[in-house]
């Protein structure tokens, strides 16, 4: 009984963002992220019809509806970098290649993992991969908020909205899923009810946060600044490494 | 458990990055405000924390032999500790200053469309040692007192007039002729105490 209600809920939540979103025009501005919306309410909904018409069937058309919305989630990453990013070109350029370096780091270490994996079942490389997928997506989001705070990028409050509630429910689906090995299959159940509350919270988030159009602000330029950056970002590197030779020696008297 | 642990990890690490976004404003930072701030750090530094007689008088060992030579022991207990009070502040003003110049910094390399990654990371590198080293001598004060490293104190002076020279040079927007005199300026002058 409560998980209908957490799942009507959503759904409702759901319908009433992509319905605000048509409302307000913002559907042009966050296109990945309302065609998130639009997959996860096909699939709360599809799933459903299925549980109800074809129990056997759900398992399968749950987890095909998991990866469609997590694939169409890394749509909302590269979103919110584009959006966030786009004013900031010398951010941008420092985001896109540290997100390079951190998807090699990513892979050499799957494959490391890979070497030492024991044996597993079906139910479990479909959670695991799920998981592991989301960890890469999340490590994605913290290295972007991490090149936002270093730079100092303010963001408006739709997008803050969108980055707190898709983390939030990217954070509960990291740490159930590492959880429910432990636990065991009787606590799948839990696991679904834990996930649709998470979700239903950042619906809550999403729901308060693109009610009406915030875009992010603009940030001030100056052509004058961006002219030299490079003479005095060298000049700077030459000058701190100096000074910072004479640090070490003074520490070392 | 290797999975478990990185997870945790991984979760705990964004929710506190979230946690850090939620409480942040969403002004706009950087421009004409990070131009204001740095002309104002750069100011305070020179003509506030920087000036030799200044860090000389906070730091002046002959202060304290005079001191040890002519008042009882509770005064120079209270000497000392007033002494390192003032000491701490000016290093904490000092890091305060120098933060300033990094925002401003960094407030312009990110709109820069040519920034190049490997410039900016050891450039980062540089500022966050040197904040490093600002912090290491607040220890050294706080653990041994005001007269624990004048030579380290002499240096990270040395070390924040560079800075200011640098700054200052981007903040004359950008003239490379202004900038060129830095290089010959660095290796000579390190302020002693």
């Amino acid at each position: 009984m409560h998980t209908l209600l957490l799942w009507w809920a959503g759904i409702f939540l759901n319908a009433l963002i992509l319905f605000r979103s048509l409302q307000t025009r913002t559907i042009g501005k966050y296109p990945i992220f309302y065609l998130y919306m639009a997959c996860v309410l096909a699939a709360q909904i599809t799933c459903y019809v299925v549980y109800l018409a074809h129990p056997a069937m759900y398992f399968y058309w749950y987890w095909v509806t998991e990866f469609v919305c997590l694939l169409v989630g890394y749509g909302i990453i590269i979103e919110i970098m584009e959006k966030c990013l786009a004013p900031y070109e010398g951010a941008r350029k420092f985001a896109q290649s540290a997100g390079l370096i951190l998807l090699g780091l990513v892979i050499l270490f799957a494959l490391i993992l890979s070497l030492t994996k024991p044996a597993w079942s079906a139910i479990d490389t479909a959670a695991d991969l799920e998981r592991e997928l989301r960890i890469v997506e999340a490590l994605v989001l913290a290295m972007f908020m991490g090149v936002m705070f270093h730079y100092g990028i303010a963001i408006g409050k739709n997008m803050k909205g969108i980055i707190i509630g898709y983390g939030l429910f990217i954070t509960t689906v990291i740490i159930g899923l590492a959880v429910l090995p432990l636990v065991g299959e009787t606590a799948y159940a839990a696991y679904a009810v834990v996930q649709s509350c998470s979700y239903l919270t950042s619906l809550l988030f999403w729901t308060v946060a693109l009610w009406s159009y915030h875009p992010n602000p603009v940030p001030e330029h100056s052509k004058e600044l961006e002219a030299d950056y490079e003479a005095v970002a060298l000049k700077t590197r030459t000058a701190l490494g100096t000074m910072l030779s004479y640090l070490a020696k003074a520490a070392r008297t | 458990m290797i999975q478990l642990i990185i997870s945790i990890l991984v979760g705990a690490g964004l929710l506190f990055l979230l946690y850090a976004l939620a409480r942040k404003g969403t002004k706009p930072e950087g421009g004409a405000q990070a131009l204001i701030e740095a002309r104002q750090a750069l100011n305070e530094l020179k003509h506030d924390l920087l000036p030799h007689e200044v860090v000389a008088r906070i730091f002046a060992k002959d202060d304290l032999d005079y001191v040890l030579s002519a008042a009882p022991e509770d005064v120079v207990r209270l000497f000392l500790q007033q002494r390192k009070r003032i000491a701490l502040s000016w290093v904490d003003r000092v890091r305060g200053q120098v933060v300033r110049l990094k925002r401003f910094h960094l407030g312009r390399s990110r709109s820069y469309a040519r920034l190049r990654l490997r410039a900016e990371i050891a450039l980062t590198m540089d500022f966050a040692t040197l904040l490093f080293a600002c912090r290491v001598l607040q220890i050294l004060v706080f653990l041994r007192g005001p007269y624990a490293a004048p030579q380290m104190i002499g240096t990270t002076v040395g070390i924040v007039e560079k800075v200011c020279g640098v700054s200052e040079a981007s903040l004359a927007f950008l003239d490379s002729t202004n900038t060129a005199s830095l290089d010959g300026q660095s290796a000579g002058t390190v302020a002693g105490v």
